[in-house]
């Protein structure tokens, strides 16, 4: 039914309007419809940042967000902050060893980045002495994090939990309403989430302290990596994101070094990150076999994760080497 | 952005609601202004640079309405008019929709040497095109009063509609956005809109996107599918398009009802059809709709003048004569049914989703012509085998219509014939295994089989969304179902089924989940 039958049927009037005890059934109506699904974000902002989802979600990486911001007074001469691949592949131990300088990896999620910028590295370099070694390190595409909002891989559940953690809650919706689908997928995901997990079994009390007992490295049980099928497609890096982070982190007495993350040698984007970030990042894209990472082509294994800290001390060694000599001049 | 998304249904939809009954004290152009404002929004969302080319369009071809519309003009000269806007839409559309698939497809095959890659189609541009050409053709032929650019902008952009229709003519919607008729929101266009918004998203969020994975699997590797896998697939996706794009028609009808807008229904209980002519007449209707009037009706009239000028006859007894079929039936049918694939896409697949329609209209048309009412044929196939022959054929073309490429849309043809025997176990099967949890019941054939019933259930055996809800206009007859007079009304008892309902399927909302009928 169309216009032409409301004109047929009102004698070409619009239609009358409902009477007054009519219209407080509709409004009456309405009413849960309209509520009861807004009840369903405030019971995500209330439920899932608390204590009890983290434990009862299964999944560690929500137990142990934002490590960096949780540390006090802590001993780290040299810092990685990052993405994913940092947090898995980077083992501050084995950095530690070969530098002969205490490291921490205050690693997350690509999420974070995309939702909270550097607000865990902020956190942790308020309430802990600055650096010697600043270390940005990111998957190649992840240097333009905007770029990621594409990758459907990609989530930024962890970010928004952990941004509903800082106090005031309004002002992070408020915040979040820059990328509104960020928060509202959050809200139903978590809503949904948090009622199946009413019953779960928490995760084991030590899990809280995982990342405290490696310096900050995680770990994934994905299965390893066997090929380079179904690649992420490149992404071009944020040439102006990536000179912010050295401006804003510029101090006097620590250096701040931007890595991109190495890749499987069979990754059909080598060429076009060689080409791309030549000149942009300090390190240089090196490659790994496919077997030194997890499924995906970014996260490295255990085994995978040992050049690559080696490769990361190396380098720092060498600044440290180049610094001493300038120094003597 | 969505219906389907949080950010539509929380953000957007409450502000768009709010802003509007808030202008209606400053009267019908501040209303107009900020359907237009918010449907531009609405648009630019997905992606702002594409905004510009639906702002040229809709300008461009409003010139073209003023050019063809001007009364001081010879018939002649408007005519003129009316054939470069077409020819301009028609081009504009032929650039972003089949130039480039065109132009891969000859590389692929060799023909050519240079790839020239592929090109971001605007969301919708098939929609607003036609909705505009419509209003042209309308306004040449003094059906549609020339309007403002406000009114007209908003008649092409009001967000219900623009991305994948219905399809609406400008005598639909133009009456009802001239002075007097748009005064703010009703309470019972509200709730009468915000029910049927929440029984179309519960149609895609609860079942389209749940019975999806397997289909989308199916499609995906179609050779790793054995007979029983691909018959389930291929049933899955027969549900999962219907109850999609069936579900964003009544979101979009309830969406224009909460602002008191009147949009014409675009399904009618397709799957219930006993003939595939009654089938074009339930499924996309505005589409058939569209077709019928500004194609296939100028076609036959020119057919049927050209046999008049010739002394021919033009009635139904000359339809049956071989040359009279072939002429009055045949090519007005597959010349329509062609253009209603190719409309779908550049793809081989949609031209022969539109040539086997058109043959099977051909043939129900011969059917229909050759053996008359009473016929003794007629009694060999009652409606149950009717319903369920034409559906049979809904299938096949369907098989055509999501396949990948024609190869494909055979080989699995032949998967359900049994040309390829059993092959692969469903269980077992790593495609299965890998479908989301949230559609679980995929997993096991006899699951898989339950739900696929069930939705013959819903299809079959129940009313439909505009019957539930009373909008059926009185003259016409409910189809039949197993609860005739299930029927909606703002009770306590509906807020609350329906707000249970609202509540599931927007916990299960998938921001990765895509409408179907968004990529024609």
């Amino acid at each position: 039914m169309v216009a032409s039958d409301i004109q047929r049927e009102t004698n070409g009037e619009s239609p009358a309007l409902a009477r007054p005890d009519r219209r407080l059934r509709l409004y009456l109506y309405i009413a849960p419809l309209i509520l009861v699904p807004f009840l369903l974000l405030l019971f995500a902002i209330v439920a899932v940042p608390t204590d009890r989802f983290a434990e009862h979600s299964g999944d560690p990486f929500l137990v142990t967000l934002g490590y960096g911001a949780l540390l006090h007074g802590a001993d780290c001469k040299i810092v990685i902050y990052g993405d994913s691949t940092a947090m898995i592949g980077i083992n501050p131990d084995l950095i530690a060893q070969r530098t002969g300088m205490t490291t921490c990896n205050i690693a997350e999620t690509e999420g974070m980045s995309m939702v909270n910028g550097t607000m865990v590295l902020d956190r942790f370099l308020e309430n802990n002495p600055r650096p010697k070694f600043l270390v940005f390190f990111y998957g190649p595409e992840d240097l333009d994090p905007e770029s990621q909002r594409r990758n459907t891989y990609v989530t930024t559940f962890e970010a928004v939990t952990w941004r509903f953690r800082q106090p005031h809650p309004l002002l992070s919706v408020l915040a979040l309403m820059r990328h509104p689908e960020d928060f509202f997928s959050w809200a139903i995901h978590g809503a949904r989430w948090a009622m199946d997990s009413v019953n779960a079994k928490p995760l084991p009390p030590e899990t809280r302290l995982l990342r405290f007992k490696t310096h900050g490295q995680a770990f994934l049980k994905d299965p390893v990596m066997k090929d380079c099928t179904n690649m992420q497609p490149p992404a071009a890096p944020d040439r102006a994101w990536v000179a912010s982070l050295r401006s804003k982190y510029a101090a006097p007495g620590s250096t701040v070094l931007v890595d991109a993350m190495m890749m499987p040698d069979c990754d059909p984007g080598i060429e076009f990150y060689k080409r791309e970030l030549a000149g942009l990042i300090d390190n240089q894209i090196e490659t790994l076999p496919p077997s030194d990472f997890h499924s995906g082509g970014r996260h490295a294994t255990q085994a995978g994760s040992i050049p690559l800290s080696k490769s990361l001390a190396d380098q720092i060694l060498r600044h440290m080497a180049t610094e001493t000599t300038t120094g003597a001049h | 952005m969505l219906f389907s998304s949080g950010t539509f249904i929380f953000l957007f939809l409450p502000i768009s609601l709010i802003g509007y009954q808030l202008l209606s004290y400053l009267g019908r152009r501040a209303l107009l202004g900020w359907l237009a404002a918010t449907s531009l929004f609405f648009y630019g969302f997905w992606n702002p640079r594409y905004l510009l080319l639906l702002a040229a369009s809709i300008l461009i071809n409003f010139l073209f309405s003023i050019a063809v519309g001007r009364e001081s003009s010879s018939e002649g000269t408007r005519g003129r008019w009316l054939f470069g806007a077409v020819a301009a839409n028609l081009l504009l559309l032929g650039w972003f929709k089949y130039l480039f698939p065109l132009l891969g497809f000859f590389h692929y095959y060799g023909l050519l040497s240079s790839d020239y890659g592929e090109i971001l189609l605007p969301l919708g541009i098939s929609f607003f095109t036609f909705t505009q050409i419509a209003y042209l053709i309308d306004v040449k032929q003094g059906v549609a009063k020339r309007q403002g650019l406000l009114t007209y902008s908003v008649f092409v952009t009001f967000f219900p509609h623009l991305i994948a229709g219905p399809i609406i003519h400008p005598r639909e919607i133009m009456p009802q956005l001239e002075e007097g008729r748009l005064r703010g929101l009703r309470v019972d266009d509200v709730a009468l809109g915000l029910s049927w918004f929440v029984m179309g998203l519960a149609k895609k969020v609860l079942i389209a996107d749940r019975v999806a994975p397997l289909a989308g699997a199916l499609y995906t590797h179609p050779q790793s599918f054995g007979m029983v896998a691909t018959w389930l697939g291929a049933l899955c996706y027969v549900m999962q398009l219907y109850f999609d794009f069936s579900g964003y028609s009544d979101m979009a009808l309830g969406l224009a009802r909460m602002f008191s807008i009147e949009f014409p229904f675009n399904f009618n209980s397709p799957y219930k059809s006993s003939s595939v002519i009654v089938f074009w007449t339930r499924w996309h209707m505005t589409l058939s709709r569209y077709l019928a009037e500004y194609l296939y009706t100028p076609l036959l009239r020119a057919v049927n003048s050209r046999r008049m000028d010739q002394g021919k006859k033009v009635s139904r007894k000359a339809q049956t004569t071989p040359e009279g079929f072939l002429w009055m039936v045949f090519y007005p049918l597959m010349t329509t049914m062609f253009l209603a694939g190719v409309w779908h896409g550049a793809g081989l697949q949609f031209l022969a989703f539109g040539v086997f329609h058109g043959s099977l209209l051909v043939i129900n048309h011969a059917w229909r012509l050759f053996t008359p009412k009473g016929h003794p044929l007629h009694a060999k196939l009652p409606t149950p085998a009717a319903v369920l022959l034409t559906f049979a054929g809904v299938v096949v073309s369907l098989v055509f219509f999501r396949a990948q490429s024609v190869s494909d849309a055979f080989y699995v043809l032949g998967t359900m014939a049994g040309l390829h025997g059993a092959g692969s176990a469903f269980v077992g099967n790593p495609l299965i295994r890998a479908i989301p949890t949230m559609s679980w019941f995929l997993h096991s054939p006899v699951s898989a089989s339950v739900a696929v019933s069930l939705c013959f259930f819903v299809v079959w055996a129940m009313p439909n969304t505009q019957e539930i809800l009373g909008q059926k206009p009185h003259d016409e007859v409910r189809l039949p179902s197993v609860i005739p007079n299930f029927a909606w009304k703002p009770s306590a008892v509906w807020s609350v089924a329906l707000t249970i309902l609202f509540c599931a399927s927007i916990l299960l909302l998938d921001a990765n989940a895509q409408f179907l009928y968004f990529q024609f």
